[in-house]
């Protein structure tokens, strides 16, 4: 059966499902709020609703975190724009240009343009997810373990070099950590303990759930909490001010969101790096591109249209390699992963095999996510904008408690909330010294994937590195990673652009 | 400076983990290349190597620091360190203290010394909350808590 029709069965068993609807509906409106909470990171939002959908089947779990996912990076740009403040790191380059059009009386307008925008770049990764994914799942199966190997040192190699575009090197520091904190517990080889230090709780690793809410969370909570200042919030959702229809600024801006929209998916596929550095690609490119480049910074609907389109469009790009590679794109994407795992999916290259639906199906879901999206960005979300009256001290220790609870619950015992405050702290210490954080989520995902490859790989050929240059696809990784780190530190041409 | 100790911090973990990884077996049932200690080693050694780059290159100043005033910086450091002792308490006492009453009094105790206002609506929304979490995860869930 085609991916297409897969895709077409299912959004007919979802849309008719009252009780799939209803818990896709509450998933979205969930994302929305994690997203329009500054602090609350759509990873964040992902792992807690992780915890929540153990007791779930999967054809219902899996769809509830897509829409989460979806929601918390679309919810970002509510805060962007009336509070300047992103509320995920994905909303950032919305900030630019969307708080300038709330201030200067346009919020109602901006906030619908955002939402429009939002929507049709998730169906530009929709599209991709259906056409993109099973392709790469039957390149995906020509992998052995030279290319997995590989694959996982680019990866936080190249999510190192763009997470800390000023200085790679951190970048590449904190992929390194993650990869080397990922070989605690016992080896999958010849099952050796490693780091252990006679602890029977480490023998099992460290999960990735306590690591993440950690890196993410407790530093977001801790800077919030810190915070002196507060933040200025336009709540006028006025719509006055518009000189155009929101057709005739889709028709305005049509290049300007396929553009974007490629650029989301795209960056997306990359592995580690995620919303916020799309949305900024793409806002840099339409701006390079624009024919009134003077307006970006001063509330340019452009701009806005690039950030918005791109972070959601990256959105689907993120999950082709987490389907495909067992890669994911971005972090949200590498719980998503995980709880793919958790529900007895393995996601990777033999995936199309066992289960065959399986890309079709979260094509599906992910469709409806986005008409969710769009529908209560339109119609409710206005209403839930009032929860950043709430004092960010009132809301802080009660994120920290669900950290707390949503780390318990996954295996029930208190080891892995200490696992979560220890890695909170190391998360604040990388955030203090712009050591970027995703290269290390994602070098702890990806350790334990290089750490076979590398082995199998030497014992297959008795110690002889050779197929690691001379299989295509393997070269063709080595010259990528060969590049991309040559590309930071070789001068940059004379009189060119920085 | 602040890049120094950085590099330092993470070199001497790299180097705490070459070290375990050069004490772990050299030759396995399938050989030397299937030792657990070879790629634990690969990875500190490009730690080690990458942190020796940073700390022996020239150090960029690190401006956003200073743009704080002293006053609202050591405000935020005592809030942070406040912040901190309350999480580390709270989660001490976990499994200890029974959760309803344990999280009541820190959702409680947390708002009220942050923002030393509106003592009602932190006391009602302390005891609301916890209920629901509560609720939430262990009869709409089953999930245990601890």
């Amino acid at each position: 059966m085609t991916t297409l029709k897969v895709f077409f069965q299912s959004m007919g068993s979802i849309l008719t499902n009252p009780v799939f609807l209803f818990h896709l509906s509450w998933s979205t409106l969930l994302g929305i709020v994690v997203g329009i909470l500054p602090g609350l990171t759509a990873t964040l939002g992902v792992a807690i609703l992780t915890t929540l959908t153990f007791g779930f089947p999967p054809d219902i779990a899996i769809p509830m975190l897509l829409c989460v996912y979806v929601g918390a990076i679309y919810g970002g740009s509510r805060t962007a724009i009336v509070l300047n403040i992103p509320g995920t790191p994905a909303n950032a380059a919305t900030t630019v240009d969307g708080f300038p059009l709330a201030r200067s009386g346009m919020a109602g307008f901006a906030l619908n343009v955002a939402t429009i925008m939002s929507g049709i770049g998730s169906i530009i990764g929709a599209i991709f997810i259906v056409s993109l994914a099973p392709a790469l799942g039957a390149v995906a199966l020509k992998f052995g373990s030279w290319e997995f190997a590989l694959l996982a040192i680019f990866g936080t190699i190249i999510a190192g070099s763009l997470t800390a575009p000023k200085d790679p090197l951190k970048g590449w520091i904190a992929g390194f950590l993650g990869l080397m904190i990922a070989m605690i517990g016992l080896d999958e080889i010849v099952s050796f303990p490693r780091y252990t230090f006679g602890n029977i709780q480490l023998y099992g690793g460290i999960s990735l759930l306590p690591v993440l809410v950690g890196v993410y969370g407790i530093p977001e909570i801790l800077t919030s909490l810190k915070r002196v200042t507060k933040a200025e919030v336009v709540l006028d959702f006025s719509t006055r001010g518009r000189k155009l229809s929101y057709l005739q600024t889709i028709k305005k801006n049509a290049l300007n969101l396929v553009r974007s929209g490629l650029i989301g998916v795209f960056i997306g596929v990359i592995p580690g790096v995620g919303e916020d550095v799309a949305a900024w690609v793409a806002y840099d490119a339409a701006k390079r591109m624009s024919k009134e480049p003077e307006k970006f910074g001063q509330g340019s609907i452009e701009g806005l249209t690039a950030a918005e389109t791109a972070n959601n469009a990256c959105v689907a790009g993120a999950i082709i390699p987490v389907l495909t590679l067992a890669v994911p794109g971005s972090a949200p994407a590498a719980v998503l992963l995980a709880a793919m795992w958790i529900h007895g999916i393995k996601a990777g290259p033999l995936l199309s095999i066992e289960h065959p639906e399986m890309i079709g199906y979260v094509a599906a879901a992910f469709t409806i996510a986005t008409i969710l999206m769009v529908l209560f960005g339109l119609i409710v979300t206005r209403l839930f904008l009032k929860i950043l009256l709430v004092p960010t001290e009132i809301l802080m220790p009660i994120i920290f408690v669900l950290c707390v609870v949503g780390t318990y619950v996954l295996n029930g015992r208190l080891f892995d909330v200490w696992i979560m405050l220890l890695f909170g702290l190391l998360g604040y210490f990388m955030r203090l010294n712009d050591f970027p954080a995703a290269p290390f989520v994602l070098g702890f995902i990806l350790g334990p994937m290089a750490d076979t490859n590398i082995r199998r790989a030497l014992m297959l050929t008795n110690g002889n590195v050779s197929p690691f240059f001379t299989r295509p696809i393997s070269l063709a990784l080595i010259i990528a990673i060969t590049l991309v780190v040559l590309s930071k530190y070789l001068p940059k041409r004379r009189g060119g652009r920085a | 400076m602040r890049d120094r100790i950085s590099a330092l911090l993470f070199m001497s973990l790299g180097i705490f983990f070459l070290v375990g990884a050069l004490r772990m077996p050299r030759v396995t049932e399938y050989g030397k290349y299937g030792a657990p200690g070879i790629v634990p080693a690969f990875f500190s050694i490009m730690v080690i190597l990458l942190c020796f780059i940073m700390l022996v290159r020239r150090q960029k100043p690190t401006l956003d620091s200073r743009s704080v005033p002293d006053e609202i910086r050591r405000k935020e450091n005592r809030r942070l360190i406040l912040a901190s002792a309350m999480f580390l308490a709270y989660v001490f006492l976990l499994g200890k203290i029974n959760f309803i009453i344990l999280t009541s009094v820190f959702l409680g105790a947390t708002s009220m010394v942050f923002l030393r206002k509106k003592f009602v609506l932190i006391a009602l929304t302390s005891v609301g909350t916890t209920l629901g979490i509560y609720y939430l995860f262990s009869r709409v869930f089953l999930l245990p808590l601890p």
